[in-house]
């Protein structure tokens, strides 16, 4: 406690030297105490000599005084507490696995009623979770960053995009925007041709099987055949049946062609078609003379 | 109804090869003989149209526009519409049926006015003698009995006695040819 006291009473003291040290009186006094000094040196020191008194300190009673300057050892270091790290613990509890197998084997009988059995804390297997995967959840996001990082860093290494810059004029949209109105609905023009249009369109005509008409009816064509054509029944050969036939219907008779098929143009002045005045055109050739032959076989009376 | 009242209606609907879609209709009497005829101008869809329809193009065309113009628009009253296309018995009309019909290389029947059933819905028809039976394919909603399938039946087998009943639609096709290289 004195010592305290002291080295406060110093301090204060040294401070009030400093202070005076600075003042032009004290260093006027200063260069006079230097004057005086060396004319006492000058002038008396050849009559009086120079006794230089020694001083004999007993070095077992010296005292050692320090300053606080120098003192040696610094003051300790002041550590600023940080934060602390809260780390989320998921599971709290940690539960410990028995094997019991092991457990029922772990008694033995060494001597006659003594039963011997190893400690069971041995056979006890504790589970020792795996803390260390706190900490990367703690530096996951570090991780994360990283991460991006590389990714970056290997997208930048594949391509540099290229930035343009563009003013705002550019991606704006326009408020009014032009609608078109496409026509779907599809309504043809219906129109009616010239009624002589649909009579210069022929009707095409194909012949029959003859396979199809009996003996009895084929003597009786071959006969029809013979007669308008004044020769025998047996000079004749059919080579078409066509049914159908009007002298009024057709204006034109024409053969399509090589084909076998007639091209019959409608007669557009016929009023009125009997049913009974239908006939069946007989294609044939005579065999004598090889002379294309025809002629017309009513359905009902000849046939 | 007598054979002089027989009205026959032949429709056809479909793509040209660059005129876009034409359609026609002819009605003859029982001779085959022409009454009315129309035809419709070639509908060329946009690209646009195209997109918006899809698939469903053609058929939209041949059936909601094409043959729905015609139909609305004959002068003719007619009970009965032959067609060649299949797509066409999908149109729903309750005052025309349609039949499609083709000819075949089936034997004949034993007399005309035959039907032999050949499936649900189409049927084979003698309409002549010493010719093959043309088919006829009813639209699934119709029903194949009673008096107006009677009547159709009989109708046709009366007008096959004077024209082949499927020979017109050869006309109908031939004729819209004839008009588009004239005009389109």
């Amino acid at each position: 406690m004195q010592s305290g006291s002291l080295n406060i009473l110093k301090s204060w003291n040294k401070r009030v030297l400093v202070v005076a040290k600075k003042t032009l009186v004290y260093r006027i006094l200063k260069y006079l105490y230097s004057f005086l000094k060396n004319i006492y040196y000058f002038l008396l020191r050849p009559l009086i000599g120079i006794n230089a008194s020694v001083k004999e300190n007993d070095f077992k009673t010296l005292q050692v005084e320090f300053n606080d300057f120098d003192c040696l050892a610094p003051d300790p270091p002041v550590f600023k507490e940080f934060n602390p790290t809260y780390v989320m613990v998921k599971e709290k509890k940690i539960d410990c696995n028995v094997n019991v197998k092991n457990l029922e084997n772990c008694i033995s009988i060494e001597t006659p009623n003594i039963l011997y059995m190893n400690p069971i804390t041995n056979k006890i297997k504790w589970i020792k979770h795996n803390l260390g995967f706190l900490r990367t959840v703690r530096n996951y996001s570090l991780s994360l960053q990283s991460h991006f990082h590389e990714l970056n860093a290997g997208i930048t290494a594949l391509k540099i995009p290229k930035v343009s810059s563009f003013s705002y004029d550019d991606i704006k949209l326009s408020e009014k925007v032009r609608v078109t109105e496409e026509i779907i609905t599809m309504l043809p023009y219906v129109k009616m041709p010239e009624k002589n249009l649909l009579f210069k369109v022929p009707v095409i005509k194909k012949p029959l099987f003859k396979s199809y008409f009996s003996e009895e009816e084929m003597n009786k064509f071959r006969e029809s055949l013979a007669v308008q054509n004044k020769t025998k029944k047996t000079n004749v050969r059919i080579l078409n049946i066509y049914d159908k036939f009007s002298v009024e219907l057709f204006s034109s008779i024409k053969q399509e062609g090589n084909t076998q098929n007639l091209i019959c143009y409608l007669n557009s002045k016929l009023t009125a078609l009997d049913k009974n005045k239908l006939y069946y055109l007989l294609i044939g050739q005579r065999k004598d003379n090889q002379i294309t032959i025809k002629s017309l076989a009513s359905i009902k009376s000849d046939v | 109804m007598t054979f002089e009242n027989i009205k026959l209606a032949y429709g056809i609907a479909g793509s040209s090869n660059t005129n876009g879609y034409i359609g026609a209709v002819l009605i003859t009497d029982f001779k085959g003989f022409p009454l009315e005829f129309r035809y419709t101008d070639p509908i060329i869809p946009t690209k646009i149209q195209q997109m918006l329809y899809g698939k469903g193009l053609e058929k939209y065309i041949k059936l909601d526009v094409i043959t729905d113009s015609l139909l609305r628009i004959l002068s003719n009253k007619v009970s009965v519409l032959l067609v060649q296309d299949e797509d066409l018995l999908n149109y729903k009309t309750d005052s025309v049926v349609i039949i499609r019909i083709s000819s075949t290389k089936a034997p004949p029947l034993s007399q005309a006015g035959d039907i032999n059933e050949v499936k649900k819905s189409e049927y084979l028809l003698q309409t002549s003698q010493a010719n093959h039976p043309v088919r006829l394919q009813f639209s699934p909603n119709f029903e194949c009995t009673g008096e107006k399938f009677d009547n159709i039946i009989n109708t046709l087998t009366e007008a096959g006695e004077f024209m082949d009943i499927d020979e017109p639609l050869g006309r109908v096709y031939k004729t819209l040819e004839l008009i588009c290289s004239q005009e389109v």
